[in-house]
């Protein structure tokens, strides 16, 4: 099976003292995965899927944290899993235009109309899925270069080198291209 | 010139006001507490619970409204597709022992003929999970029973899915011809057969979500000492399942990608190719015609799927979801309506509800109302 398939088969086996701290510890981590998968994913709607599906995830793979007081670290590394398998799946929630049909965003959804505030924000939004988590994850959820490391599994040189590719093609589009007068 | 854009993009992050997790979400995490922390009897998508995250609303009301049970997609209209060819010469004997399919295994078993093991097994593997909940189990469960997720993954007679999920329309279809779940214990057998599920897709060879049937071959036995943990009433389906001992032939990058055959017209085409799709298989219910059909990468909708998906565009807004109660509308019940995008995988076809076209859709409201604007 796979390990999803055999944490749901097996279910947490905690007592419930355990399962009660398990409920405070996400509770009080909620908003911030909410908002870290806001940001990840674009969309109020992903964003509360993927926390869902993330708590579900930890909930069954609770006996897996061994110590309680990492866990949030442990929560982000299962939420930005299941954003990144959400990225790459994506499909079913993407607006498209036909024939010039408005492009405005859902002005009720905070996170898809992140990119219309901020030209930095737009060019962020505008990046490959791997690097916009390393940007979000290393300038919003301010952690480490380890700490990005260890939400994702890479090894640190891997987030260095994305890293310095996120900052460059955002620095590429936030910068004006010089003006035709200019080159000639 | 780096440092001062970190440091403006820091201050754009952090002075964003982004908004609390929604109460959804903490009723969410309440439940879960309430869930039942060992397994128990087998009710595989009998009582779906409403949460199938990657499931859009539509599909989960479609799923809810037919109390999950299994139902067979819309008409099946063949395609002129390639079929998949099988690259691997399977063998016909292995160790000795005779390849069997999957029927003959189990009339052998069902027989009395097939007690214990070894046996050779051969067939088409599909990995088709998806994540749902099932009803709480009642009774303690032992490994084999594979609570919840049996007949999600296994091994075909047929070149075909074990289970045809269509998350965007909450169907799920089991196999037509004969198949069985096995019980994988070897966890680099897992490795191979679940790479995906959770693991980076560049370090699996292909993303197996999308697998066609994998030619496969195993050796296995039944009547496993695990069985001695399920419950009573249980117990005679776990010494029936097959537990795979060893597999023998297994190669994803064996089958190719099907090919894609006919060739699109500009869009917007006449008529849609009934082959791809039919009005019944594109928002099934309302009567409707089509603005015409192109192929997605002219539209711009990216798939990380290698072959050609084709698009389909209503012409007409239609209600593309059942109703239901909303609570952000004071309790009344609504659903929406856009023109809606159906899409057709050359090689699944029938057709998907995609998405609403933008700045189409509206908000119905069981009180005449009409909310304009938004997305389901």
């Amino acid at each position: 099976m796979s390990r999803l398939a055999t944490r749901r088969r097996e279910g947490p086996l905690i007592n419930d003292e355990s399962a009660d701290r398990f409920v405070r510890l996400a509770d009080l981590e909620l908003d911030r995965a909410y908002r870290l998968a806001g940001l990840i994913l674009g969309s109020r709607e992903e964003a509360e899927d993927a926390t869902q599906d993330a708590l579900l995830r930890a909930w069954r793979s609770v006996r897996s944290l061994r110590n309680l007081d990492r866990f949030q670290a442990w929560f982000d590394r299962i939420l930005v899993n299941v954003c990144r398998d959400r990225l790459r799946r994506r499909s079913p929630v993407r607006l498209i235009e036909i024939d010039g049909a408005s492009l405005a965003h859902s002005p009720r959804d905070p996170f898809r109309t992140l990119d219309d505030r901020d030209a930095l924000l737009r060019a962020m939004a505008s990046l490959e899925p791997e690097l916009r988590i390393v940007i979000v994850l290393h300038y919003w959820a301010d952690l480490t270069l380890d700490g990005v490391a260890d939400r994702l599994g890479w090894p640190i040189g891997i987030v260095k080198s994305r890293l310095h590719r996120a900052l460059a093609v955002m620095r590429e589009q936030h910068e004006p291209a010089p003006s035709p007068e200019v080159t000639r | 010139m780096n440092e001062e854009l970190e440091l403006a993009l820091r201050a754009a992050l952090r002075g964003l006001d982004l908004p609390e997790a929604p109460a959804s979400t903490r009723l969410y995490l309440a439940r879960l507490r309430a869930e039942p922390r060992q397994g128990g009897a087998s009710t595989r998508r009998r009582s779906l619970l409403p949460i199938v995250p990657l499931a859009a609303a539509i599909g989960l009301i479609a799923l809810l409204a037919g109390g999950g049970k299994p139902t067979t997609p819309g008409p099946s209209v063949a395609p002129s597709v390639t079929p998949t060819p099988t690259l691997v010469a399977l063998p016909t004997t292995v160790d000795g022992l005779p390849v069997q399919s999957v029927s003959e295994l189990l009339a052998n078993r069902a027989a009395g003929n097939a007690a214990g093991g070894p046996y050779a097994l051969g067939g088409y593997w599909t990995n088709r999970q998806f994540m749902h909940m099932c009803a709480p189990p009642r009774t303690p469960t032992g490994d084999l029973q594979l609570w919840c997720v049996d007949g999600e993954w296994g091994i075909t007679e047929h070149d075909e899915e074990i289970l045809a999920v269509n998350l965007q329309r909450g169907l799920v279809a089991p196999a037509a011809g004969p198949h069985l779940t096995p019980y994988v214990p070897n966890v680099a057998d897992q490795q191979r057969l679940f790479a995906s599920i959770d693991s980076d897709p560049a370090a699996s060879p292909v993303p197996s979500h999308f697998w066609a049937p994998v030619p496969i071959v195993v050796i296995g036995h039944f009547d496993d000492p695990l069985a001695a943990k399920c419950g009573s009433a249980a117990r005679q389906a776990c010494l029936d399942r097959f537990v795979i001992d060893r597999i023998v032939v297994f190669d994803p990058r064996s089958v190719p990608a099907p090919t894609p055959t006919p060739e699109p017209s500009p869009f917007p085409y006449a008529d849609p190719p009934p082959a791809l799709f039919n009005d019944a298989a594109c928002y099934h219910g309302p009567a409707k015609s089509f603005r015409g059909w192109t192929t997605t990468d002219k539209l711009n909708i990216p798939f990380q799927r290698e072959g050609t998906v084709y698009a389909m565009v209503t012409r007409d807004v239609i209600p593309i979801g059942n109703w239901y109660k909303n609570s952000g509308v004071g309790g009344h019940k609504t659903r929406w309506w856009a023109q809606g995008v159906c899409l057709s995988e050359e090689w699944a076809p029938g057709g998907m509800e995609f998405a609403p076209v933008n700045g189409t859709s509206f908000l119905e409201v069981d009180d005449g109302r009409h909310l304009p604007g938004g997305a389901p």
